[in-house]
Protein backbone atom coordinates (compact mmCIF):
# COMPACT_ATOMS: atom_id res chain seq x y z
CA UNK A 1 0.00 0.00 0.00
CA UNK A 2 0.94 3.61 -0.39
CA UNK A 3 0.64 6.03 2.55
CA UNK A 4 0.08 9.50 2.34
CA UNK A 5 3.71 10.82 2.31
CA UNK A 6 4.52 9.05 -0.62
CA UNK A 7 6.38 5.86 0.85
CA UNK A 8 6.35 2.42 -0.95
CA UNK A 9 8.19 -0.57 -0.31
CA UNK A 10 11.15 -0.97 -2.87
CA UNK A 11 11.40 2.67 -2.23
CA UNK A 12 15.46 3.64 -1.64
CA UNK A 13 17.44 6.94 -0.15
CA UNK A 14 20.86 6.81 -0.36
CA UNK A 15 23.65 9.51 0.81
CA UNK A 16 27.21 9.12 0.83
CA UNK A 17 29.51 10.62 3.25
CA UNK A 18 33.44 11.37 2.58
CA UNK A 19 35.10 10.19 6.14
CA UNK A 20 36.75 10.99 8.29
CA UNK A 21 38.60 13.66 7.09
CA UNK A 22 35.38 16.02 8.97
CA UNK A 23 35.62 18.48 11.44
CA UNK A 24 31.77 17.56 12.20
CA UNK A 25 33.62 14.20 12.94
CA UNK A 26 36.25 15.61 15.62
CA UNK A 27 33.40 17.65 17.30
CA UNK A 28 31.82 14.40 17.66
CA UNK A 29 34.17 12.40 19.08
CA UNK A 30 35.28 14.88 21.55
CA UNK A 31 32.97 13.81 24.87
CA UNK A 32 32.40 10.52 23.78
CA UNK A 33 32.57 7.53 25.51
CA UNK A 34 37.00 6.59 25.23
CA UNK A 35 35.21 3.18 25.05
CA UNK A 36 32.90 3.67 22.16
CA UNK A 37 33.67 2.90 18.81
CA UNK A 38 33.90 6.93 17.12
CA UNK A 39 33.20 5.36 13.28
CA UNK A 40 30.61 3.26 14.78
CA UNK A 41 28.84 5.66 16.76
CA UNK A 42 29.28 7.88 14.25
CA UNK A 43 27.36 6.09 11.55
CA UNK A 44 25.02 5.06 13.81
CA UNK A 45 23.60 8.34 15.09
CA UNK A 46 24.18 9.85 11.51
CA UNK A 47 21.91 7.30 10.01
CA UNK A 48 19.68 7.91 12.34
CA UNK A 49 19.45 11.22 11.63
CA UNK A 50 19.28 10.80 7.93
CA UNK A 51 16.30 8.43 8.30
CA UNK A 52 14.21 10.68 10.21
CA UNK A 53 14.50 13.05 7.24
CA UNK A 54 13.97 10.67 4.18
CA UNK A 55 10.92 9.45 6.27
CA UNK A 56 9.23 12.82 6.77
CA UNK A 57 8.06 14.90 9.49
CA UNK A 58 5.07 12.45 9.94
CA UNK A 59 6.87 9.59 10.73
CA UNK A 60 8.08 8.69 14.42
CA UNK A 61 10.77 6.11 14.18
CA UNK A 62 9.83 3.69 17.15
CA UNK A 63 13.17 1.10 16.55
CA UNK A 64 16.23 1.30 14.86
CA UNK A 65 18.13 -1.50 15.11
CA UNK A 66 22.04 -1.79 13.61
CA UNK A 67 24.63 -4.50 13.17
CA UNK A 68 28.05 -4.56 12.56
CA UNK A 69 28.94 -7.48 10.62
CA UNK A 70 33.01 -6.98 11.12
CA UNK A 71 35.36 -4.72 12.64
CA UNK A 72 35.32 -1.38 12.48
CA UNK A 73 36.41 0.28 8.96
CA UNK A 74 38.21 3.23 8.28
CA UNK A 75 37.04 4.68 4.40
CA UNK A 76 37.53 7.63 2.74
CA UNK A 77 33.61 7.21 1.82
CA UNK A 78 30.42 5.55 2.95
CA UNK A 79 27.38 4.87 1.17
CA UNK A 80 24.47 5.61 3.84
CA UNK A 81 21.20 3.98 2.60
CA UNK A 82 17.42 2.96 3.72
CA UNK A 83 14.60 0.82 1.60
CA UNK A 84 11.22 0.58 2.38
CA UNK A 85 10.79 -2.86 2.89
CA UNK A 86 7.40 -2.76 3.90
CA UNK A 87 3.76 -0.86 4.45
CA UNK A 88 1.21 -1.93 6.61
CA UNK A 89 -1.91 -0.48 8.17
CA UNK A 90 -2.49 -0.59 11.93
CA UNK A 91 -5.97 -0.52 13.53
CA UNK A 92 -6.27 3.06 14.18
CA UNK A 93 -5.29 4.11 10.64
CA UNK A 94 -1.63 4.50 11.03
CA UNK A 95 0.99 3.55 8.16
CA UNK A 96 3.67 1.41 9.91
CA UNK A 97 6.91 1.57 7.60
CA UNK A 98 9.73 -0.99 8.08
CA UNK A 99 13.02 -0.02 6.04
CA UNK A 100 16.35 -2.09 6.06
CA UNK A 101 19.23 0.36 6.66
CA UNK A 102 22.92 -0.21 5.97
CA UNK A 103 26.46 2.12 5.42
CA UNK A 104 28.95 0.33 2.35
CA UNK A 105 32.18 1.08 1.94
CA UNK A 106 33.16 2.21 -1.64
CA UNK A 107 33.87 -1.71 -2.69
CA UNK A 108 30.13 -2.62 -1.29
CA UNK A 109 31.56 -3.94 1.88
CA UNK A 110 28.89 -3.72 4.54
CA UNK A 111 30.00 -1.58 7.51
CA UNK A 112 26.65 -0.91 9.36
CA UNK A 113 23.07 -2.98 8.26
CA UNK A 114 20.24 -3.43 9.96
CA UNK A 115 16.05 -1.84 10.00
CA UNK A 116 14.05 0.13 11.30
CA UNK A 117 10.25 0.66 12.24
CA UNK A 118 8.43 3.78 12.27
CA UNK A 119 4.87 5.16 12.51
CA UNK A 120 3.18 7.33 10.28
CA UNK A 121 1.09 9.63 12.61
CA UNK A 122 -2.50 9.94 11.27
CA UNK A 123 -3.49 12.74 13.34
CA UNK A 124 -1.24 14.56 10.77
CA UNK A 125 -4.16 13.97 8.08
CA UNK A 126 -2.66 13.57 4.62
CA UNK A 127 0.26 15.64 3.61
CA UNK A 128 1.24 16.66 0.35
CA UNK A 129 1.93 14.12 -2.32
CA UNK A 130 5.19 13.57 -2.19
CA UNK A 131 5.26 11.07 -4.41
CA UNK A 132 3.15 12.19 -7.69
CA UNK A 133 5.36 15.39 -7.29
CA UNK A 134 8.89 13.28 -7.66
CA UNK A 135 7.29 11.58 -10.64
CA UNK A 136 5.99 15.09 -11.83
CA UNK A 137 9.50 16.98 -11.75
CA UNK A 138 10.70 13.72 -12.60
CA UNK A 139 13.51 13.49 -10.01
CA UNK A 140 16.53 12.22 -10.53
CA UNK A 141 16.01 12.39 -14.26
CA UNK A 142 17.35 14.83 -16.60
CA UNK A 143 14.67 17.49 -16.79
CA UNK A 144 16.19 19.99 -19.76
CA UNK A 145 19.01 20.78 -21.63
CA UNK A 146 18.97 24.15 -22.55
CA UNK A 147 21.75 26.56 -24.20
CA UNK A 148 22.88 30.13 -23.72
CA UNK A 149 25.38 32.56 -25.30
CA UNK A 150 26.72 34.95 -22.89
CA UNK A 151 27.04 38.16 -25.12
CA UNK A 152 28.75 41.25 -23.37
CA UNK A 153 25.83 43.30 -23.33
CA UNK A 154 23.78 40.43 -21.37
CA UNK A 155 26.56 41.05 -18.61
CA UNK A 156 26.51 44.65 -18.72
CA UNK A 157 22.64 44.73 -18.36
CA UNK A 158 22.89 42.46 -15.53
CA UNK A 159 25.91 44.19 -13.44
CA UNK A 160 23.78 47.38 -13.84
CA UNK A 161 21.12 45.59 -12.67
CA UNK A 162 22.56 44.70 -9.49
CA UNK A 163 24.76 47.44 -9.37
CA UNK A 164 27.88 45.83 -10.01
CA UNK A 165 30.99 47.44 -12.30
CA UNK A 166 30.17 47.03 -15.63
CA UNK A 167 32.71 44.20 -16.66
CA UNK A 168 34.83 45.94 -19.23
CA UNK A 169 37.35 42.49 -19.21
CA UNK A 170 34.34 40.64 -20.53
CA UNK A 171 34.13 38.51 -17.00
CA UNK A 172 30.69 38.02 -15.42
CA UNK A 173 30.12 38.55 -11.93
CA UNK A 174 30.01 35.70 -9.51
CA UNK A 175 26.44 36.21 -9.59
CA UNK A 176 25.67 35.65 -13.11
CA UNK A 177 25.89 31.73 -12.12
CA UNK A 178 22.71 32.06 -11.05
CA UNK A 179 21.09 33.85 -13.91
CA UNK A 180 21.37 30.75 -16.25
CA UNK A 181 18.84 28.53 -14.09
CA UNK A 182 16.44 27.41 -16.73
CA UNK A 183 13.75 27.66 -14.18
CA UNK A 184 13.93 31.43 -13.02
CA UNK A 185 14.06 31.89 -17.06
CA UNK A 186 11.09 30.35 -17.23
CA UNK A 187 12.34 28.07 -19.81
CA UNK A 188 11.41 24.57 -18.27
CA UNK A 189 7.38 25.04 -16.38
CA UNK A 190 6.91 21.50 -14.22
CA UNK A 191 5.30 23.10 -11.23
CA UNK A 192 1.82 22.97 -13.32
CA UNK A 193 0.95 19.90 -11.27
CA UNK A 194 1.24 22.47 -8.43
CA UNK A 195 -1.83 24.16 -9.34
CA UNK A 196 -4.10 21.37 -8.78
CA UNK A 197 -3.30 20.71 -5.26
CA UNK A 198 -6.26 21.35 -2.93
CA UNK A 199 -4.29 22.96 -0.20
CA UNK A 200 -4.36 27.03 0.36
CA UNK A 201 -0.98 28.32 -0.48
CA UNK A 202 0.45 30.46 2.23
CA UNK A 203 3.77 32.07 0.81
CA UNK A 204 6.71 30.52 -1.40
CA UNK A 205 10.15 31.78 -2.29
CA UNK A 206 13.64 31.15 -2.82
CA UNK A 207 14.98 28.82 -0.17
CA UNK A 208 18.71 28.23 -0.88
CA UNK A 209 21.81 28.38 -4.03
CA UNK A 210 24.91 27.34 -3.97
CA UNK A 211 27.11 27.02 -6.62
CA UNK A 212 30.82 25.30 -7.06
CA UNK A 213 32.51 26.87 -10.28
CA UNK A 214 35.71 25.54 -12.28
CA UNK A 215 36.07 29.23 -14.14
CA UNK A 216 34.06 32.39 -13.97
CA UNK A 217 31.39 33.23 -17.00
CA UNK A 218 32.74 35.59 -19.78
CA UNK A 219 31.34 37.30 -23.00
CA UNK A 220 31.29 34.99 -25.80
CA UNK A 221 30.76 31.93 -23.92
CA UNK A 222 28.01 29.20 -25.26
CA UNK A 223 26.63 27.43 -21.97
CA UNK A 224 24.59 24.84 -21.94
CA UNK A 225 22.92 24.00 -19.05
CA UNK A 226 20.89 20.37 -17.54
CA UNK A 227 19.02 20.83 -15.23
CA UNK A 228 17.72 17.42 -13.05
CA UNK A 229 15.30 18.00 -10.02
CA UNK A 230 17.65 16.22 -7.05
CA UNK A 231 15.50 16.32 -4.06
CA UNK A 232 11.67 16.80 -3.19
CA UNK A 233 10.54 16.74 0.48
CA UNK A 234 8.19 18.59 3.51
CA UNK A 235 9.23 19.74 6.84
CA UNK A 236 6.51 21.24 9.42
CA UNK A 237 6.82 25.01 9.82
CA UNK A 238 5.66 27.94 11.73
CA UNK A 239 3.16 28.72 8.78
CA UNK A 240 2.04 25.39 7.71
CA UNK A 241 3.80 22.44 5.53
CA UNK A 242 6.44 23.46 3.24
CA UNK A 243 7.06 22.02 0.50
CA UNK A 244 10.76 22.01 -0.71
CA UNK A 245 11.95 21.31 -4.56
CA UNK A 246 15.75 21.16 -4.89
CA UNK A 247 17.39 21.35 -8.38
CA UNK A 248 20.75 21.09 -10.07
CA UNK A 249 21.84 22.86 -12.87
CA UNK A 250 25.46 21.30 -14.75
CA UNK A 251 26.74 24.35 -16.64
CA UNK A 252 29.47 23.35 -19.48
CA UNK A 253 31.05 25.35 -21.98
CA UNK A 254 31.33 24.87 -26.03
CA UNK A 255 34.06 22.30 -25.58
CA UNK A 256 31.67 20.13 -23.02
CA UNK A 257 33.95 21.45 -20.06
CA UNK A 258 32.25 21.62 -16.61
CA UNK A 259 32.09 25.42 -15.56
CA UNK A 260 29.81 25.66 -12.89
CA UNK A 261 27.49 23.62 -11.34
CA UNK A 262 24.82 25.38 -9.20
CA UNK A 263 22.65 23.75 -6.84
CA UNK A 264 19.28 25.65 -6.24
CA UNK A 265 15.94 24.73 -3.48
CA UNK A 266 12.45 26.53 -4.04
CA UNK A 267 9.98 26.45 -1.03
CA UNK A 268 6.37 26.75 -1.05
CA UNK A 269 4.15 26.95 2.14
CA UNK A 270 0.67 25.13 2.39
CA UNK A 271 -2.42 25.22 5.06
CA UNK A 272 -3.19 21.66 5.30
CA UNK A 273 -6.58 20.61 6.68
CA UNK A 274 -4.81 19.18 9.67
CA UNK A 275 -3.31 22.63 10.32
CA UNK A 276 -6.59 24.59 10.49
CA UNK A 277 -7.88 25.77 14.15
CA UNK B 1 42.24 -6.28 33.15
CA UNK B 2 43.10 -10.05 32.63
CA UNK B 3 43.37 -11.51 29.05
CA UNK B 4 40.91 -14.41 29.39
CA UNK B 5 42.66 -15.22 25.81
CA UNK B 6 44.45 -18.17 27.17
CA UNK B 7 42.92 -18.86 30.66
CA UNK B 8 41.88 -22.06 32.06
CA UNK B 9 38.42 -23.47 31.39
CA UNK B 10 37.32 -22.71 35.22
CA UNK B 11 37.78 -19.47 34.56
CA UNK B 12 36.05 -19.21 30.93
CA UNK B 13 33.13 -20.99 32.67
CA UNK B 14 33.02 -18.73 35.33
CA UNK B 15 33.16 -15.79 32.90
CA UNK B 16 30.20 -17.61 31.02
CA UNK B 17 28.19 -18.41 33.58
CA UNK B 18 28.20 -15.13 35.73
CA UNK B 19 30.29 -12.63 33.71
CA UNK B 20 33.23 -11.99 36.26
CA UNK B 21 31.10 -12.28 38.89
CA UNK B 22 27.85 -10.04 37.86
CA UNK B 23 24.78 -11.37 37.85
CA UNK B 24 22.34 -10.57 34.97
CA UNK B 25 19.18 -8.39 36.13
CA UNK B 26 20.42 -8.00 39.65
CA UNK B 27 23.56 -5.32 39.23
CA UNK B 28 23.37 -1.94 37.60
CA UNK B 29 24.81 1.27 36.80
CA UNK B 30 22.71 4.72 37.24
CA UNK B 31 24.14 7.79 35.51
CA UNK B 32 21.97 11.13 34.50
CA UNK B 33 23.21 12.24 30.86
CA UNK B 34 21.60 15.19 28.75
CA UNK B 35 22.34 15.56 24.65
CA UNK B 36 25.88 17.13 24.64
CA UNK B 37 24.94 20.39 22.21
CA UNK B 38 28.57 20.10 20.73
CA UNK B 39 27.98 16.66 19.18
CA UNK B 40 24.40 16.96 18.46
CA UNK B 41 25.43 20.13 16.19
CA UNK B 42 27.99 18.23 14.47
CA UNK B 43 25.41 15.64 13.43
CA UNK B 44 23.14 18.08 12.36
CA UNK B 45 25.84 19.78 10.37
CA UNK B 46 26.93 16.34 8.88
CA UNK B 47 23.60 15.63 7.71
CA UNK B 48 22.74 18.56 6.43
CA UNK B 49 25.29 18.49 3.79
CA UNK B 50 24.45 15.22 3.08
CA UNK B 51 21.12 16.28 2.27
CA UNK B 52 21.77 19.35 1.20
CA UNK B 53 19.16 21.03 3.37
CA UNK B 54 18.80 22.30 7.03
CA UNK B 55 18.26 19.56 9.46
CA UNK B 56 16.62 20.93 12.65
CA UNK B 57 15.64 17.13 14.06
CA UNK B 58 14.98 16.43 17.70
CA UNK B 59 17.63 14.85 20.07
CA UNK B 60 17.46 10.96 19.68
CA UNK B 61 18.24 8.31 22.03
CA UNK B 62 20.91 6.97 19.14
CA UNK B 63 22.81 10.04 19.23
CA UNK B 64 22.58 10.04 22.70
CA UNK B 65 23.75 6.51 23.79
CA UNK B 66 25.30 5.57 20.21
CA UNK B 67 26.85 2.55 21.00
CA UNK B 68 24.99 1.02 23.94
CA UNK B 69 28.00 -1.22 25.34
CA UNK B 70 30.21 1.52 25.46
CA UNK B 71 27.63 3.57 27.58
CA UNK B 72 27.09 0.53 30.12
CA UNK B 73 30.45 0.05 30.71
CA UNK B 74 31.24 3.58 31.41
CA UNK B 75 27.92 3.65 33.70
CA UNK B 76 29.85 0.72 35.72
CA UNK B 77 29.09 -2.38 34.67
CA UNK B 78 32.07 -4.81 33.96
CA UNK B 79 33.44 -5.75 30.84
CA UNK B 80 36.11 -8.51 31.49
CA UNK B 81 37.34 -8.11 27.30
CA UNK B 82 38.52 -5.10 25.74
CA UNK B 83 34.93 -4.01 23.76
CA UNK B 84 36.83 -4.56 20.60
CA UNK B 85 37.08 -8.29 20.71
CA UNK B 86 33.53 -8.22 20.45
CA UNK B 87 31.93 -9.64 17.43
CA UNK B 88 28.79 -9.58 15.71
CA UNK B 89 27.41 -6.29 17.89
CA UNK B 90 24.22 -5.69 17.44
CA UNK B 91 22.36 -2.66 19.01
CA UNK B 92 18.59 -1.37 19.05
CA UNK B 93 17.44 1.61 20.50
CA UNK B 94 13.80 1.33 21.49
CA UNK B 95 11.94 5.00 21.62
CA UNK B 96 9.04 4.89 22.99
CA UNK B 97 8.67 8.94 23.81
CA UNK B 98 10.87 12.23 22.03
CA UNK B 99 13.76 12.49 24.05
CA UNK B 100 12.44 14.54 27.12
CA UNK B 101 13.85 17.89 27.98
CA UNK B 102 16.06 17.84 31.12
CA UNK B 103 18.27 15.71 33.04
CA UNK B 104 17.94 11.66 31.26
CA UNK B 105 18.56 9.15 33.85
CA UNK B 106 19.90 5.74 32.32
CA UNK B 107 19.97 2.79 34.33
CA UNK B 108 21.97 -0.46 32.43
CA UNK B 109 22.32 -3.76 33.51
CA UNK B 110 23.24 -6.90 32.07
CA UNK B 111 20.24 -8.51 30.82
CA UNK B 112 21.93 -12.12 29.81
CA UNK B 113 24.89 -13.56 29.92
CA UNK B 114 24.95 -16.94 27.54
CA UNK B 115 27.28 -19.89 26.27
CA UNK B 116 27.54 -21.62 23.80
CA UNK B 117 29.38 -23.59 21.33
CA UNK B 118 29.78 -22.94 17.69
CA UNK B 119 29.92 -24.88 14.83
CA UNK B 120 33.38 -24.98 14.72
CA UNK B 121 33.26 -26.16 18.34
CA UNK B 122 34.51 -22.44 19.63
CA UNK B 123 33.56 -21.31 22.63
CA UNK B 124 31.25 -17.96 22.15
CA UNK B 125 30.07 -15.86 24.87
CA UNK B 126 26.87 -13.67 24.41
CA UNK B 127 26.60 -10.62 26.31
CA UNK B 128 23.05 -8.43 26.36
CA UNK B 129 23.44 -5.09 27.85
CA UNK B 130 20.30 -3.14 28.18
CA UNK B 131 19.90 0.76 29.72
CA UNK B 132 16.70 2.35 29.99
CA UNK B 133 16.24 5.82 29.94
CA UNK B 134 13.89 7.86 32.45
CA UNK B 135 12.22 10.82 32.69
CA UNK B 136 12.40 13.49 35.44
CA UNK B 137 9.00 12.33 35.99
CA UNK B 138 10.25 8.42 35.93
CA UNK B 139 8.48 7.36 33.07
CA UNK B 140 10.65 5.05 30.81
CA UNK B 141 11.35 7.06 27.25
CA UNK B 142 13.83 4.89 25.68
CA UNK B 143 15.68 1.63 25.76
CA UNK B 144 19.20 1.07 24.51
CA UNK B 145 19.68 -3.16 23.85
CA UNK B 146 23.14 -4.47 22.65
CA UNK B 147 24.49 -7.98 22.18
CA UNK B 148 28.01 -8.67 21.50
CA UNK B 149 29.73 -12.77 21.28
CA UNK B 150 32.87 -13.20 22.46
CA UNK B 151 34.59 -16.29 20.77
CA UNK B 152 37.43 -17.53 22.07
CA UNK B 153 39.25 -20.36 19.57
CA UNK B 154 42.19 -20.66 21.78
CA UNK B 155 39.94 -22.80 24.88
CA UNK B 156 37.84 -24.89 22.32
Amino acid sequence: MSVSVGLTPGRTFEATTNFPADDDLCRWADGLSSLASVQGSWHSALLRMLVAAWLGPRARIERFSLRVPGSGLVEASLHLGAEVSEVTTTADGSARVRCGLWARSAGGQVVVEGDCEALIDPAGGPGLPIARLEAALRLGEVAGTFTYRIGLNDLEGFAAAIGAPMPSDGVAPPTYFGALDPVERRDIDLDAFLHDLPFPMTGGGNAFNAVEYERPFRAGDVITVRTRYTDVYEKRGSRGTLLFRVRVNEMRDADGALVATSRCGHVLGYRLPSEDS
Amino acid sequence: MEDIRRVSDRVWRMLAAGYAGVRADEDVAVTVVQPDPRRAKALRSAAAALLGREVDAPHTYVELCPDPIAFAVEAGLPAPWALSDLEAVESTWHELAPVPEGPITSISRIASVAECVAADGARLVRVEYQTRFTSMTGDTVGLAVASGIRRDEAVA
